[in-house]
């Protein structure tokens, strides 16, 4: 493992120094490892409770980077790409499990007796995913702040640094993002039933 | 949108939520101007922002979807784990001990959740949560509790049932065949009142069916049975099975195979898989080896072999040979509606078996390709045939004729008539109402109807034959919705166009007169009806011939009002006439002979004769059966006439679940706001009375009474029925003012409708009379009780058990004045009376003896009292329970007795 994390490791610290060519392969190499994590979780190898993204970046980043090499803000930028990817794995792992285009399940369910967050929280995923796309022709730094919160976990300032703006901005997109996806799946209840 | 455009909105958007609710709008008026698509834009999405709470607030997961494998030993809720039962495909199922009693209670818990799709999971819980909260039975397993893991997952506590599959039960126990069925009708009996409440299970095989010690089968894991339509849950259980097939191959309908949709019909099937493993020792289809699917195919294209074959033992196959195999092979049928119309019919018709009395399962004949035919001819007009057909069902013991007719009629019309338009016209009408749907939606049919009554005046004025037509097709249809002044403003027009058009003697002024008629009767003109009918037949012989399908249908109608009349002796050759026209024009599989036997069956139940009805009405049913898919009226009409007969036997258990089966489906049938609804719901209140149901009966009494007020007027005899039912059951209840109120307003509403010999008055006088005699009126009562006991006398002759109540009851009312010895003649004919009409069993029979011993007694005549007491008492107390009011005046005499002794 040591020496994929120096790999994957110089390659983040490339890709920061404005090597575009790194980030390309470094994703593969985030993605993988990403997979794997996530597939013992998927599967049935593993007793335990529901595990938040965030935990299993995390998971992902001890075993892939070297941390004496890294500051915060290297960290901030392998979650980012990081979220990306969880987005897709999770994304992907729920149309095949057959959410099909059930749009507006995040809100039903949201409104639901049942005091589960936990189911709740990935039901909707597809049609999240889509409206999401949605929002990010409107307007991608709203999506990005979505991806990276939700998907990747990351708190304001992760984000903020990831994303090179300030607290407050990531604050107030974070705000309008919320409210423009809930009317889209709001509204998609609403024609849908 | 405009990229610029969105900044504006996304700024000021910003600016907005940071502000107090207040501010807000003067904020917008500031910054939006008079951009009144910005303004909205943005209101759209403070809306969205105030209501969407923590809606994404908390990361996405990974949806963890192991089972914890330290489950045994922990604890959900109040219930310690002990060890894993089974797994399903969303589930998984322990065995729990309630820990913190002082007793011990297993339970078995169903979490949900392991390894499943949680969109599908959430739905299945709550559906199956919602449908064990439905049931409430003996066969089936109870739901206890329900609630959340600590880990987020939902749970359901159910009764731990430790038992043996069904199946294993009987071989291990080397279980007799009449066992076996006993065993099975157990299992009917769940699931027909899974029925009942809407709700079919779908899975129904061995493993889910658990036989305990004691021999008591229960029914478990509705885990994927789907409430039918009708309920509010639907959606959310009919949602889950999309798409994956969740049930056993072996015991699946076709149905299911195919992904088609479920009805009761299905469990119908997988009971009778069931019943052929139970009888025959193996499953009915031959299979060649395990390829994938092919058990699919066999359920879908295999014609099951005769179980008698499969079982291959002699002795076994001798016993099954024949009815079984039937009964079997019935249910297994590869048509859902082929089978058995509910799983009563199955059970019923195994209790036929056991019985020695035919049964209702027969092998397929040309009346199934008769039925597919009437099937596809079954246009838009099938609406106005179906109201029309309620107009002669208004007694709802009686089973019509009409659609058939109706149908044939207007089919012959459009084909004679010129006019292309009548055709038109009608199929624009009722095409707006599909027939399916129409059956249970009368406020859409009445709005068809009234837009079609208009448009007839409006549009036709110069064509009085077209009109004429259309008037009576609609005035049926109104008719057949209750609307009798309508109908009859309608059936007028339409004669009075036909006799300008045709003068006084035509087939078409005949079938204008059989509508009147027809009307008449349906609305308790029970003399207009019986001269108008009269006159129908007279004008159909002289002018189509004495044999003329047309002269029978008018001979039913006659026959059907004679009935009503009581003239029972008149009615007979009536309606046998009318059966013989029938059987020698169309052959012995239609409805017009169906209805001529159902109805003879009724003629034979007036007069008491329960056998001979009996046999009528399953012949008539069987008909039926082959010719109609579920629900249609005839149908309703003939569960209810079993219903009857099984109330009449004294099965209040059975009969009370068949009334129900009734109304619901009548309900289906006719809408909630129907004169037939209103009678089926009063004939359940009327049951659950005898079954010391007093509160339900009473309110669904009040409800059939409000419904036909509404619908009839207050001096309807529908009314009067109303009020002595709702009478009988105040008098259960020990209400005696109020139900002698009700009585006496009943009397006096029949006075107006019926001649004072009608036996539905003798009937009103007699409850009266026993109500006064409870009251302690013995005086007041003697008079009613000598006036009903002539009416039945002459209505009924001598040897109907009503004479013979009346002669009980006159003679206890004498016994209660003091005049012992007159008593004890009376009291005797009549105890022989009922005795020799009913049976020594009997209810009524028994409470005779009871009191007759009573006045044996008084008279010093204690030996041969005492036996009748005894037995008297014994018998109500089996076939009507401790608290009836009849069984507790049994043992108040047996005990007065004794203690005299």
């Amino acid at each position: 493992m040591d020496e994929t994390a120096a790999g994957v490791t110089r390659l983040l610290l490339a890709w920061r120094g404005g090597d575009e060519r790194a980030l390309e392969r470094l994703i593969p190499l985030i993605y993988g490892e990403l997979r794997r994590l996530a597939g013992r979780y998927l599967s049935r190898e593993r007793a335990g409770h529901t595990l938040e993204t965030h935990d299993l970046i995390h998971e992902a980043f001890l075993r892939l980077i070297d941390q004496r090499q890294v500051d915060w803000r290297n960290r901030s930028h392998f979650f980012a790409i990081a979220a990306q990817m969880m987005r897709r794995i999770l994304v992907d792992h729920a149309r095949r499990r057959g959410y099909r285009k059930h749009g507006g399940d995040v809100r039903r369910l949201m409104l639901d007796d049942v005091p589960d967050l936990a189911i709740q929280r990935d039901m909707g995923l597809v049609a999240l995913d889509e409206a999401l796309s949605e929002l990010a022709e409107v307007d991608g730094e709203l999506a990005k702040v979505v991806e990276l919160r939700f998907f990747g976990g990351l708190d304001h300032d992760e984000i903020a640094a990831a994303l090179g703006v300030s607290h407050p901005t990531v604050r107030r997109r974070w705000r309008m993002a919320k409210a423009w996806l809930y009317r889209r799946l709001a509204g998609e209840v609403a024609h849908g039933v | 949108m405009a990229s610029e455009r969105w900044r504006q909105v996304e700024e000021i958007f910003a600016g907005a939520v940071a502000l107090p609710a207040a501010e807000r709008g003067p904020w917008l008026t500031r910054h939006c101007g008079g951009d009144v698509e910005l303004r909205r834009e943005i209101e759209s999405l403070l809306a969205a922002d105030g209501a969407a709470g923590d809606f994404l607030e908390r990361p996405a997961a990974v949806p963890e979807t192991a089972p914890p494998e330290s489950a045994v030993g922990r604890r959900i809720g109040p219930y310690a784990i002990e060890r894993k039962l089974g797994e399903g495909g969303m589930s998984t199922v322990y065995v729990a001990a309630r820990a913190d009693e002082e007793y011990r209670q297993q339970v078995a818990i169903k979490v949900f959740g392991y390894g499943a799709d949680r969109r599908d999971l959430v739905e299945r819980f709550r559906a199956e949560r919602q449908i064990l909260a439905l049931l409430d039975h003996p066969n089936i397993a109870r739901l206890l509790d329900g609630g959340t893991t600590s880990d987020g997952l939902p749970y359901l506590v159910m009764e731990y049932i430790d038992g043996v599959p069904i199946d294993r039960y009987c071989d291990e126990r080397l279980l007799s065949i009449e066992k076996r069925i006993e065993l099975f009708r157990q299992v009917c009996s769940a699931v027909q009142y899974a029925h009942q409440n809407l709700v079919v299970h779908r899975d129904i095989k061995p493993s889910n069916i658990l036989v305990t010690a004691d021999g008591v089968p229960h029914l478990l894991d509705f885990g994927i049975a789907k409430l039918l339509e009708g309920s509010s849950l639907t959606r959310a259980a009919a949602a889950t099975v999309t798409g994956q097939r969740l049930m056993t191959p072996h015991y699946a309908s076709p149905e299911q195979v195919e992904g088609k949709p479920v009805t009761t019909a299905t469990d119908v099937y997988s009971l009778g898989v069931l019943l052929y493993v139970l009888l025959a020792g193996r499953l009915p289809y031959r299979l060649a080896g395990d390829r994938l699917g092919e058990v699919e195919q066999a359920v879908l294209e295999q014609q099951p072999e005769r179980p008698s074959v499969t079982a291959g033992r002699q002795k076994l196959a001798r016993q099954l040979a024949g009815d079984l195999d039937n009964i079997v092979l019935t249910a297994l049928r590869k048509e859902p509606t082929r089978r058995y119309a509910s799983v009563e019919l199955l059970a019923e018709d195994l209790r036929r078996h056991r019985t020695g009395l035919p049964v209702l399962a027969r092998p397929s004949t040309v009346g199934y390709r008769v039925s597919k035919f009437v099937g596809r001819h079954r246009l838009g007009v099938g609406v106005a045939a179906l109201l029309a057909l309620v107009i002669l069902g208004l007694a709802a013991t009686m089973t019509v004729q009409a659609a058939r007719l109706v149908r044939q009629r207007d089919e012959i019309r459009r084909e004679r008539d010129k006019a292309v338009q009548v055709a038109d016209f009608l199929e624009e009408i009722f095409s707006a109402a599909d027939p399916a749907r129409a059956r249970g939606e009368t406020v859409t049919a009445r709005e068809v109807l009234d837009r079609g009554a208009a448009r007839i005046t409006a549009e036709l004025a110069d064509q009085p034959e077209v009109q004429a037509a259309l008037a009576a097709a609609i005035g049926r249809s109104y008719a057949g919705l209750g609307a009798y002044d309508r109908a009859e403003a309608l059936l007028d027009r339409s004669l009075t166009l036909r006799r300008k058009v045709f003068g006084a003697s035509h087939p078409e002024i005949a079938e204008s007169l059989f509508d009147q008629a027809a009307l008449y009767y349906a609305r308790g003109d029970l003399e207009l009806a019986e001269a108008t009918f009269r006159q129908v037949v007279q004008m159909r012989r002289a002018l189509l011939g004495g044999t003329d399908p047309a002269v029978a249908e008018g001979l039913n109608g006659l026959g059907l009002v004679l009935i009503s009349k009581a003239k029972f002796d008149a009615a007979e050759p009536v309606l046998r006439e009318a059966l013989a026209i029938n059987r020698k024009q169309y052959g012995n599989d239609n409805e017009e002979v169906g209805s001529n036997l159902g109805n003879l069956g009724l003629l034979m139940k007036q007069k008491g004769d329960l056998a001979a009805a009996e046999a009528l009405y399953s012949e008539a049913l069987a008909i039926f059966r082959r010719l109609f898919d579920a629900p249609h009226p005839q149908v309703v009409i003939q569960l209810n006439n079993l219903a009857m007969l099984q109330s009449d036997r004294g099965e209040f258990a059975a009969a009370e679940a068949s009334y129900r089966e009734t109304l619901a489906v009548a309900r289906r049938v006719y809408g909630r706001e129907h004169p037939q609804t209103a009678l089926f719901l009063a004939n359940l209140a009327g049951m659950l009375s005898a079954r010391g149901k007093h509160d339900e009966a009473e309110r669904l009494a009040r409800e059939s009474l409000a419904l036909r007020r509404r619908l009839l007027g207050d001096e309807n005899e529908q009314v009067a029925r109303g009020l002595n039912t709702l009478a009988t059951i105040l008098e259960e209840k020990g209400e005696l003012a109020q139900a002698r109120a009700s009585y006496e307003e009943s009397l006096r509403i029949f006075r107006l409708s019926f001649s004072a010999e009608h036996p539905r008055i003798g009937a009103v006088l007699a409850n009266l009379a026993n109500l006064l005699l409870q009251q302690g009126d013995p005086a007041a009562a003697e008079p009613l009780a000598r006036q009903a006991l002539a009416i039945r006398r002459r209505a009924l002759g001598v040897a109907h058990p009503d004479v013979g109540s009346s002669l009980v009851s006159l003679g206890s009312i004498r016994l209660a004045r003091g005049a012992a010895e007159e008593a004890e003649p009376l009291l005797r004919q009549g105890y022989e009376t009922l005795r020799a009409a009913l049976s020594e069993d009997h209810w009524r029979t028994a409470d005779a003896r009871s009191q007759l011993g009573a006045c044996l007694a008084v008279r010093g005549k204690a030996a041969e009292a005492e036996p009748l007491l005894t037995s008297g008492y014994e018998t109500l107390l089996a076939t009507r329970g401790a608290w009836d009011r009849r069984t507790l005046a049994a043992g108040r005499r047996l005990n007065a007795f004794r203690r005299a002794a």
